[in-house]
């Protein structure tokens, strides 16, 4: 669970972040989506311990991140929206860097590291240097980092840019499996289509504002026949 | 912590590899050649430190007077301070660039690792390659001290221990100079335009020293080194008084007993206690700070206001050289590299100039050379001079900074020719400062010769021309677009040292020229010479037109074809 309480993030005089009080459940693929730079990036880093809030708190799994940082940052598993670590590290050596940071045991994290590899077509690449990579792949790579720990959170920042539709195929799907498992994933996207058949919550952001979330058949209201887009326009036009 | 600790060190370690320089994809074999080549020059580079060790250590052993101090000891110390100095002054940037300007901070800072970790685990990275090539400097001495006087184990553990203790003081300061500069001032906004200073400041230290101990005689030159070195008043004895942990080491290292190895543990814990202490006090808040500054930017666009444009129509001609210069002046790789040579002529002219005033004959001199010189002779000087200043062309690299954008530009409804005119204006430009600069400061020396000066730097011109335009050509056909940093885009690419090359070529086919009309005309005389010297500028104007013509007929066509 992701609880938001009154959470403001201000960057000079320009508040990133406007109280933003949400709860996120468990076992739901939630999906926030806002214009550009409507704070979508900045709640992720408050998320995720990057940032801190100026006020409120941000609680992962019931541990506030502000003051038990390690403990919460350990509930979660973080895909960034350009990965760019360590390019001279195979993948491998990357894995395992990521499972000892977040104490995986040698059994399982061979275990996990060869599954995901299998399933996102990575394994041939495994031995070869990140930086030889192409973004899809190394997005791929920076999803099987962030889930070798078996988060019960999965928090991914616009996750399908630059991937082609078998690499975003797999991720759905991967998205879903973690979600029906009883967990709970966290996305910024601007596909919105994406969104609309992924999600079974959405929140939208404008200006640092919460304006609208539930699942799209409450944020559609009356007009059953609205897609996403149109909801959304609808939403941010309104407020404009 | 020691899972990062490793991937950090592996990484930078990765660094040095074969091939691990550029990110452009390279065939094996150019890979084994880059890689080749830079041991070789890393090789030199050390033999020419090596080198000058053995000639100090082997002038203060010979001194008889001096045996009583173990001069050797006391060079290993010189060294150990020089050492110090450089982690103090370089180690500043290198610090602070790891710690507040790294790409992976907001990665980081998501991973369950405390602030103390990072901070711990970061400067334990600077430290290990300090200490590397502190034991890289001190280790030809520590077997120069073993062939005179006999292996001693000893003397290897304190100096090993010593080395490995050397830079974590002034790494120390480094990290709370960091710390507080990123903290109280607006430093980062200037950081890019304080590192090209400080860059500038250092070559204009360098090329002076370099001049000043040129201009010594051999005998005051050693006595500079024995005031330096040696004696109760020394440099070296007056820094170590007032930097009391390199003088516990040195008590440690020229004494014997239990004195020296308390002298040596006294050294070792306050270099490790002071670290320790410094990373624990900062280490709580460093990540929040480090955050905040990766952000810095982000808030400073989101606040100010934007900067309005003329709004004027231009050229795309006119349009690219603006945008190109703007790029080579802001982007500090490219200013410290592309504008190196540029300021570094007027530096030397500078120096020379200062250093001869100094003695105080500034005006005997100029007054001979006035009086032996002849206009032909100075004409060669200012066109040699010319040629030696415009072999650092920013053209060279001129198409590889273009990097990803290079993609982007192919879009343009536009020609080749103008994507490459531009550039080539631009080289020229700055090209023309260091020109102007030896044209001008030859007037001034030299006003008898104004109208020889005015036609070397006219040639000049013509010389830059053609080298600028030959070494875009080469760039167009050999573009290295792949680079990461613009520092890879500059360092990473030979482009420009083929420039260098080319310009030494030409001033040899100059030479070349003049010396074989001199000898067609049954020897040298001042008329001959001056023949020789218009044949050079027919050949270079010729020259001149034959690149033009591969600019506009190869190289507009290679911009397409990346």
């Amino acid at each position: 669970m992701i609880t938001f309480e009154n959470v403001t993030k201000i960057y000079g005089d320009k508040r990133a972040v406007d109280n933003l009080t949400m709860e996120i459940s468990d076992g739901k693929v939630f999906g926030f989506i806002g214009p550009n730079g409507a704070g979508k990036t900045t709640t992720i880093k408050l998320m995720t311990g990057i940032v801190q809030p100026d006020e409120g708190v941000v609680k992962m799994n019931g541990i506030d991140i502000s003051k038990n940082p390690l403990e919460a940052k350990r509930t979660f598993g973080f895909v960034p929206d350009a990965f760019d670590m360590y390019g001279r590290l195979t993948g491998m050596e990357y894995l395992h860097f990521m499972a000892d940071v977040y104490g995986v045991g040698k059994e399982e994290r061979k275990r996990l590291s060869e599954m995901y590899l299998e399933k996102l077509s990575l394994t041939h690449a495994a031995n070869q240097q990140i930086r030889s990579y192409s973004h899809g792949m190394k997005q791929k790579i920076a999803v099987i980092g962030a889930l070798l720990h078996d988060p019960s959170i999965w928090i991914l920042d616009e996750p399908m840019t630059g991937l082609d539709p078998q690499s975003v195929h797999l991720l759905k799907e991967q998205m879903r499996a973690h979600a029906d498992s009883g967990r709970t994933v966290f996305f910024s996207t601007h596909v919105l289509d994406v969104a609309e058949r992924l999600c079974d919550e959405i929140g939208i952001i404008r200006s640092g504002k919460l304006i609208a979330k539930g699942s799209l058949e409450e944020l559609r209201g009356g007009q059953q026949d609205d897609t996403l887009e149109e909801v959304f326009l609808e939403l941010v036009e309104k407020g404009e | 912590m020691l899972a990062y600790l490793r991937v950090q060190l592996l990484h930078k370690l990765r660094g040095f590899g074969l091939g691990a320089q550029s990110n452009e994809k390279k065939s094996k074999g150019k890979t084994i050649l880059s890689g080749v080549g830079i041991t070789v020059l890393m090789l030199y580079l050390y033999g020419i430190v090596i080198f000058l060790e053995y000639m100090i250590f082997d002038t203060l052993t010979g001194m008889p007077l001096l045996s009583v101090f173990k001069p050797e000891y006391v060079l290993i110390m010189a060294v150990l301070l020089v050492s110090s100095l450089l982690t103090l002054i370089y180690g500043f940037f290198t610090v602070n660039a790891q710690l507040f300007f790294s790409d992976d901070v907001s990665s980081v800072a998501a991973l369950p690792l405390s602030g103390r970790s990072v901070l711990t685990v970061r400067m334990i990275s600077a430290w290990a390659s300090d200490a590397f090539l502190t034991l890289l400097a001190v280790l030809p001495l520590a077997v120069m001290i073993s062939l005179k006087t006999g292996f001693d184990a000893i003397l290897y553990v304190k100096l090993l221990v010593i080395c490995l203790c050397v830079p974590l003081l002034p790494l120390t300061v480094d990290m709370i100079l960091s710390f507080l500069l990123i903290r109280i001032s607006g430093l980062w906004k200037r950081r890019e335009g304080v590192t090209v200073i400080a860059t500038f400041l250092m070559m204009f230290l360098v090329i002076a020293g370099q001049l000043k101990l040129q201009g010594m005689a051999e005998e005051e030159l050693s006595q500079m080194l024995m005031s330096l070195l040696v004696g109760e008043k020394s440099i070296v004895s007056l820094i170590l008084a007032n930097y009391p942990p390199l003088q516990w080491a040195a008590d440690g290292l020229m004494k014997t007993g239990t004195a020296a190895w308390g002298s040596l543990a006294l050294f070792v814990a306050v270099s490790i206690g002071v670290f320790a202490l410094a990373v624990f006090l900062l280490g709580k808040g460093y990540l929040p700070l480090a955050v905040k500054q990766s952000e810095i930017r982000t808030v400073l666009n989101k606040g100010e206001r934007r900067m309005k444009g003329s709004g004027d129509a231009r050229s795309p001609r006119k349009a690219l050289y603006m945008q190109e210069m703007r790029e080579l002046l802001t982007v500090p790789a490219y200013v410290t590299n592309g504008l190196a040579g540029v300021i570094m002529i007027p530096l030397m002219l500078g120096v020379m100039f200062f250093t001869v005033m100094q003695t105080g004959e500034m005006g005997e001199v100029f007054q001979l050379l006035n009086q032996v010189l002849n206009p032909e002779v100075v004409f060669a000087v200012v066109l040699g001079l010319g040629i030696f200043s415009s072999s650092i062309c920013v053209a060279s690299t001129s198409v590889s900074r273009e990097g990803q954008t290079h993609e982007m530009r192919k879009t343009m409804p536009i020609s080749g020719m103008d994507h490459l005119v531009p550039k080539l204006w631009v080289g020229m430009t700055v090209n023309s400062i260091a020109l102007v600069v030896i044209a001008v400061a030859a007037c001034v020396l030299l006003p008898d010769f104004w109208l020889a000066v005015t036609l070397g730097f006219v040639m000049s011109q013509v010389a830059s021309f053609l080298l600028n335009a030959l070494s875009l050509a080469f760039d167009a056909a050999h573009p290295k677009l792949n680079w990461k940093t613009e520092q890879e885009a500059i360092k990473s690419n030979f482009n420009s040292m083929i420039v260098f090359l080319e310009a030494l070529g030409l001033l040899v086919l100059l030479g070349a020229v003049v010396f074989g009309v001199i000898k067609l005309g049954g020897g040298y005389s001042q008329s001959m010479f001056g023949i020789g010297l218009l044949a050079v500028c027919f050949l270079l104007a010729g020259l001149a037109v034959l690149s033009w013509m591969l600019l506009s007929k190869k190289a507009a066509k290679d911009y397409y074809l990346h």
